[in-house]
């Protein structure tokens, strides 16, 4: 049931650029996209997952040359990745494990709650980029935008740093060894 | 243990980074706006979950099963603190095989909420197992945050060969004093009716036999036959084994060394235990249920540990090897060591029966079948032959036995009266 979930969102990531450009290409490079991420999932390995991620967000990059601003499919793209992740994720940890119907249901709610906080802001901060003028010279845009990409980047990164990073403990998998017997012996 | 963060964040990381070059790059604000939600996902990890507080449980069925026999775990989680996502599980030994329920589970509990489940294991093969170590694993539900913990509430499972009901066993050339299941020709306390003979001074009033007297008109007294029981010293080799997993000669001959045991026991006879192998082990000998357990504690435990040294069975105290006992050797006689060993016993004098534990059908399960194997088992069942012939021709009393085969077929190709034979050394 777990990977079945999985393919609501991976369906909609790798769909949005094929609905804003619907040829041939884009279909192929799109199913690859989703079946990457679909073997990640099956595979239970995270990087196969984010390279189909990957994938069908430079696909989507492709299908915005020359289209029209579409913040409706940015909203949905964004969103979907997110779920994609998140999914894959609760799929990768879970995995032939026994998921109590409370445990279902809070998931459920963070995965509602994700949605609607990521649409909601999305399109606040869409609709207040329309709102802001920058004065100055255009040239300086591009200039402005990539500081503006690293800052954000530099801040994640830095806020990813100081985390401790590390997987879940494999030796807690193993069963510990059985211990002989004191007994008489020679 | 604290929180710690998962590299799930990677993954975020990654496509925040992308959208943002293919933004930049494209000059399209719609890739901005995709870094959104997955930023939004990253920002998650700034916001620490509280430690979580719970008690937990862990009860199992039985300490003591048979090989193949079921146990139950139930496990009680009792949250303290609310735990929107915790995993729960115990790591099982491998060969253990899950029959109902699962070791591991997910769930979600409020404060003060508890949580109780049980799950069913079997485990196949002999041998003493630590179970109680349950993992904890507390999940942001976005996956990005975890918190392990280890709660050790030990027990111990000890499972035991399998014993094959016997109803026909060797017969003892020698007897003891103590009461037993065997009918001694002398005279003495017993339920047995021996003789009647004329009252004599000092005979007891409650040993007359009153029809006799009446028929004869005088005393007479009936004797009844003594009652004993014997020594029995099962001798297993562990110096090397044929076969893999639980399907080895030394697994073969614990089940057959458990089943001999209950059923001497049974008959109220005397059963000790000799492990010959690399670390020589042994049981005194002794009767009773208690004992029984103490035999398969002792036979839980034995394995094949290499060693170059013969051990010398001189060195084992008489009350373990009892002179008058019957020595029942159960062995795949791969290892001349042992064979030694058993000619030393024999020209001790000792009542000494040898089981013999096929080896070559085992190792024929372990391999995969061919006809060079085929032929190779053939050879190896040939020379087998001969070493038994060799070793019957030496005064050893020698049965193969098949582990496919019950052990009573084996045993019954020994007879149950039997004579003493001389010992060519």
């Amino acid at each position: 049931m777990m990977r079945a979930i999985t393919l609501i969102p991976i369906a909609v990531v790798a769909g949005v650029p094929v609905l804003m450009r619907p040829s041939s290409p884009f279909a192929g490079i799109g199913a690859a996209a989703a079946v990457l991420c679909m073997a990640g999932v099956l595979l239970r390995w995270r990087p196969l997952v984010t390279a189909g991620a990957s994938l069908a967000l430079m696909l989507y990059a492709l299908a915005l040359f020359g289209a029209r601003s579409s913040l409706v499919s940015a909203i949905v793209l964004g969103v979907s990745l997110a779920l994609a992740l998140d999914v894959s994720e609760f799929a990768r940890r879970f995995h032939g494990t026994v998921v109590t119907m409370p445990a279902w249901s809070r998931q459920v709610r963070h995965w509602v709650a994700t949605a609607l906080l990521g649409v909601v802001t999305t399109a606040a901060l869409a609709s207040l980029a329309t709102r802001v003028k920058v004065s100055g010279p255009p040239a300086l845009f591009p200039i402005l935008a990539v500081v503006g990409a690293l800052a954000v980047l530099a801040g994640i990164a830095g806020a990813v740093r100081s985390a401790r990073l590390g997987e879940v403990s494999a030796e807690m998998e193993e069963h510990p060894r059985s211990q002989a017997k004191e007994g008489e012996s020679w | 243990m604290t929180w710690r963060t998962t590299r799930a964040g990677l993954s975020t990381l990654t496509l925040v980074s992308l959208a943002l070059l293919l933004g930049v790059v494209t000059a399209r604000a719609e890739l901005f706006l995709v870094s959104v939600p997955l930023a939004l996902r990253l920002l998650a990890i700034a916001r620490r979950p509280t430690t979580p507080r719970y008690t937990l449980e862990h009860e199992l069925s039985s300490t003591r099963l048979l090989e193949g026999e079921q146990a139950t775990v139930t496990v009680t989680l009792s949250a303290e603190t609310r735990l929107s996502q915790i995993e729960v599980f115990e790591p099982l030994p491998p060969s253990a095989e899950v029959t109902s329920g699962q070791p591991r589970r997910v769930m979600s509990l409020a404060e003060g909420a508890t949580e109780r489940w049980s799950y069913t294991f079997r485990l196949p093969e002999r041998g003493r197992y630590v179970l109680g170590t349950v993992c904890l694993r507390s999940w942001a539900p976005s996956g990005l945050h975890v918190h392990e913990a280890v709660v050790n509430a030990p027990g111990t499972l000890n499972v035991y060969p399998r014993a094959a009901p016997l109803r026909r066993l060797p017969a003892p050339l020698m007897t003891q004093a103590s009461s037993g299941n065997y009918v001694s020709p002398l005279v003495g306390d017993g339920i047995e009716p021996g003789e009647i003979r004329p009252f004599a001074p000092g005979d007891r009033v409650k040993h007359v036999n009153w029809r006799a007297s009446l028929r004869r008109d005088r005393l007479y007294v009936t004797r009844y036959q003594q009652e004993r029981n014997a020594d029995i010293v099962l001798m297993l080799d562990t110096l090397s084994q044929a076969g893999t997993g639980s399907a080895t000669t030394v697994d073969a001959g614990l089940r057959a060394a458990a089943s001999l045991a209950a059923a001497y026991l049974a008959r109220k006879d005397r059963v000790g235990l000799i492990e010959y192998g690399g670390v020589l082990r042994w049981v005194r000998p002794g009767s009773g249920r208690p004992h029984f357990e103490r035999l398969l504690a002792t036979l839980v435990r034995a394995e094949v540990t290499f060693t170059y040294v013969a051990k010398d069975l001189a060195l084992v105290p008489p009350r373990i090897l009892p002179p008058q006992a019957l020595v029942i050797a159960i062995s795949s006689l791969l290892d001349d060591r042992f064979l030694t060993a058993l000619g030393d016993l024999a020209g001790r004098g000792f009542d000494l029966i040898v089981l013999a534990v096929d080896p070559v059908i085992l190792t024929r399960a372990a391999v995969r079948r061919s006809a060079r194997v085929d032929t190779a088992c053939r050879l190896w069942t040939l020379e087998r032959q001969i070493q038994l012939d060799e070793v019957a021709a030496r005064g050893l009393r020698v049965v193969a036995w098949r582990p496919d085969e019950p052990i009573e077929l084996a045993l019954a190709r020994i007879g149950r009266h039997r004579r003493p034979r001389a010992v060519v050394s």
